[in-house]
């Protein structure tokens, strides 16, 4: 008797076991997003940025500092000669520019927050967007691929409430190894793609794996892309409040 | 005095001016002048302000719009998010009471063809009750646009003809040769097809209007003109290059937009609240919002409780009234289109970057989510003479009179929420730009009059002060001050009555060819980017303003003679004896 509760228990483990596995090959389409969500949370991060425009046939490179606490505080400062002393504070979901030229600071509102930031391909409202995928769209797995020589998954989302979303649908490229976000596709509400996310570089942070360098295509703009790359990441390191404030904004 | 008495004086003030002839001349040259300055300047910058009120009405706004209240005290900002629903029952009791209205959705985007982007401002239209409405329409034909307007059902859009050229659909008006030979590669398919084409332009004429870039072109590629003709054969021509054009990618054109939509927000974070929301509440409205809500301590946010629809409809208007970005929601759209037509009107705004295209394609999620909903009903009086400004009958309280009893005949009412306001609600910073236009030339022609009074006042003071033994004889032989001062005031009003008669002639004579065939400014108005400030399109004609041509005659008379009474008072204050020894 003993013998066989034993061999019942044995068996229940290799089962167990077998079907633990099996998840991590098949996982849900719920289980991946939380995994991007989840990767893309950190309390702070300072970093130097470079922007590179490439649009009709010209190259813009805009460098910068960013400092930025959770998803609700950044500070940017541009460092590159044209555009040297112009600052963007962002507090929730108010964007503010400082400009060095005019010497004060506006609010970015309204229709000026879907203009193109800076010139990129990103508008200022994309900029903004910091909610997690999770809480705001339905994945469903559309099949797996191969992108760039690593196998992936094709994970569609789209908006749970009709009409909430500024893209209601997206299509996520994600690696079945490493769960990281290859490549992001943003739709229209008629289902017209308007741009192209590509992650060029990821580095690992601790147990992150943080994306570094990114590509960004507005497919509406003609022979035009964006690539930002960040350096020298540091990752959950206290900063002051008044790297936050109007006044360093101004200064 | 009696008349007859200024009678007899009359003929020793005119025997006066013609004994001093050549200041008689000056001063009536003076006062010429200055009237026909006056009479010219006022006209022009009077045409061009009626000409300017007469196209906001007739091609822009309409005599009034049926909007939210909300949608207007937001207009600046565009808020297609402020619609309403119904609009075709508000029609149909305007109609009734003899108002003809179009429903629009407006909405800004950004609009790509194969050549580039342009920002255009949308307006989503019935074709049918716009052309009704609003005179733009016919003037998407020969000969002054191309194509056709746009038909319901299709995705069809008729583009004002400064983002067309922009944006390198239809018919060129003005392209280099090099651009024409690449349009002409790529719509034709025989030699006969590109001489066609050729046929229709001709070099541009050298440049002379001082207001126009100079251009200098390369050889073999210098700038030419769609030839200027109006018959009926040229029409078809136009036709048929248009079908080329049309029968390529060339007028595919995308929509590029925002669907903004306002929604309670169901949670909303504490910073938020507390930063965004609270402090631009209207006092009033702060008891509402804050009872709908409900702090939660873990998430450090405030949810939504409020189940009321209604309100939650007094909430979401408290927040859209305080500016709270948080109660609109914004969804990218991409729609495509094609471009049918291209709008050249005497009325710069349906020219510029503007868009018409149907209201029907805009509905549900191939569209801009509209669901029946429009921002604006735009109002006409049924026949209302298009030359004339809007009068009594298309006042808001006449027009919301209309609409009430109209829609009390279909046991309906107006909606708290909606009014009616006129077209000068609309174009206040209009208004007073055309106020400070009209007014900085008019104060120097003032000026100018006010130097010319001074001339006469001089010249009566040097005349009294030339004739002061004169004065004392006739004094000493009986004439009374008052005849002595009549007779310098009918001598200065003579002066006014001759100088403002030829000035009268002189300023219709000027202002003749300017009402007759106007100032073409549009080379000016284009370096400009599309406009100097005034609505009109490039010609700016004058007016006849009849009781102001009659008044500078009249004042000029009148304020000369009365400009002449101090100097003779003065003269007739030296005792007699006095006078007669002055030297």
């Amino acid at each position: 008797m003993q013998k066989l509760f034993l061999v019942i228990v044995m068996m229940l483990c290799v089962a167990a076991m077998g079907f633990s596995q099996s998840l991590a090959q098949n996982p849900t389409a719920a289980e991946l997003l939380q995994r991007i969500d989840d990767n893309e949370i950190f309390s702070t991060i300072e970093y130097e940025g470079e922007m590179i425009i490439e649009h009709g046939g010209r190259r813009f490179v805009k460098t910068m500092r960013v400092w930025a606490r959770g998803n609700t505080h950044s500070f940017i400062e541009f460092t590159n000669p044209e555009d040297r002393g112009t600052r963007y504070l962002r507090r929730d979901n108010r964007l503010f520019v400082y400009s060095p030229d005019i010497e004060d600071v506006m609010l970015i509102s309204g229709h000026m927050l879907r203009e193109s930031m800076m010139g990129s391909d990103m508008s200022y409202e994309d900029a903004l967007d910091n909610e997690s995928l999770s809480s705001r769209y339905t994945p469903v797995i559309f099949g797996s691929d191969v992108l760039n020589g690593r196998d992936v998954w094709i994970l569609e989302l789209t908006e749970t409430r009709r009409g909430t979303q500024s893209y209601p649908r997206r299509k996520l490229w994600i690696d079945k190894e490493t769960g990281d976000l290859l490549r992001a596709e943003l739709f229209a509400l008629s289902g017209a793609k308007l741009k192209v996310y590509n992650v060029l570089r990821i580095e690992v942070h601790g147990d992150r794996r943080f994306p570094v360098e990114v590509e960004v295509r507005d497919l509406l703009r003609r022979n035009s892309r964006t690539v930002f790359i960040m350096r020298n990441v540091v990752l959950d390191r206290p900063i002051p409040d008044s790297i936050f404030t109007d006044r360093n904004l101004r200064r | 005095m009696t008349l007859r008495n200024i009678w007899e004086l009359k003929k020793i003030a005119l025997r006066n001016l013609s004994r001093h002839r050549v200041k008689t001349v000056l001063t009536c040259m003076a006062i010429m002048v200055s009237a026909a300055v006056y009479i010219f300047l006022n006209s022009w910058l009077g045409g061009m302000a009626i000409q300017s009120r007469r196209n906001i009405v007739n091609y822009e706004i309409g005599a009034a719009k049926l909007q939210t209240r909300l949608y207007f005290e937001r207009k600046d900002e565009m808020p297609s998010y402020e619609t309403f629903l119904g609009w075709e029952q508000f029609r149909e009791a305007l109609y009734r009471e003899g108002y003809y209205s179009a429903p629009r959705y407006v909405f800004s985007g950004t609009l790509f063809s194969r050549f580039g982007s342009v920002p255009v401002l949308f307006h989503g239209v019935d074709p049918v009750f716009e052309a009704q409405t609003m005179r733009y329409v016919p003037y998407v034909d020969f000969p002054y646009g191309f194509g056709r307007y746009v038909q319901s059902g299709k995705p069809e859009i008729a583009l004002g003809i400064l983002a067309a050229e922009r944006l390198r659909v239809g018919i060129p008006t003005r392209p280099l040769r090099q651009e024409l030979e690449e349009l002409i590669a790529e719509v034709t398919r025989s030699s006969d097809e590109a001489d066609f084409i050729r046929s229709l332009y001709e070099n541009a004429p050298p440049v002379r209007d001082p207001f126009s870039p100079r251009e200098v072109f390369v050889t073999g590629n210098e700038r030419l003109i769609l030839r200027k003709d109006t018959s009926s054969a040229f029409k078809a021509d136009l036709e048929r290059f248009w079908n080329m054009i049309a029968a390529t990618s060339r007028n595919d054109v995308r929509i590029r937009a925002v669907i903004d939509i306002k929604a309670v927000p169901e949670t909303i974070r504490r910073t938020r609240w507390e930063n965004d929301l609270l402090p631009l509440l209207r006092s009033e409205d702060i008891a509402l919002v804050k009872a709908a809500y409900e702090y939660e301590e873990i998430l450090d946010a405030y949810f939504l409780i409020e189940t009321d629809e209604l309100q939650k409809k007094l909430i979401l208007d408290a927040m859209i009234r305080a500016g709270f970005s948080g109660a609109i929601r914004h969804v990218n759209q991409l729609l495509d289109a094609v471009v049918v037509g291209v709008i050249n009107s005497p009325a710069p705004l349906p020219n510029g970057n503007t868009a018409f295209i149907p209201l029907d394609v805009l509905q549900g999620s191939a569209g801009m989510m509209l669901e029946g909903a429009v921002t604006e009903l735009v109002i006409r009086k049924k026949n209302a003479p298009h030359h004339r400004l809007p009068g009594q009958s298309e006042s808001a309280e006449a027009i919301t009179a209309a609409l009430k009893r109209g829609l009390a005949a279909q046991g309906l009412s107006l909606p708290s929420e909606l009014e009616v306001r006129v077209w000068q609600d609309y174009v206040q910073d209009y208004l007073s730009y055309e106020a400070v236009q009209t007014g900085a030339p008019q104060v120097i022609a003032y000026l100018l009059f006010l130097l010319s009074f001074l001339g006469i006042s001089n010249t009566i003071l040097m005349a009294i002060l030339e004739r002061t033994r004169e004065i004392g004889m006739m004094r000493a032989l009986g004439m009374t001050d008052k005849q002595i001062i009549m007779t310098y005031m009918l001598e200065a009003g003579f002066l006014g009555f001759i100088g403002s008669v030829l000035g009268i002639i002189l300023g219709c004579i000027i202002n003749y060819p300017m009402v007759v065939h106007g100032w073409d400014l549009s080379n000016m108005a284009n370096t400009l980017s599309g406009g100097i400030g005034f609505r009109t399109t490039g010609i700016f004609r004058s007016m006849w303003n009849i009781p102001l041509i009659i008044g500078t005659g009249v004042a000029a008379t009148l304020l000369s003679a009365c400009i002449a009474y101090l100097p003779a008072r003065r003269a007739v204050k030296m005792p007699i004896a006095d006078s007669l020894r002055f030297e």
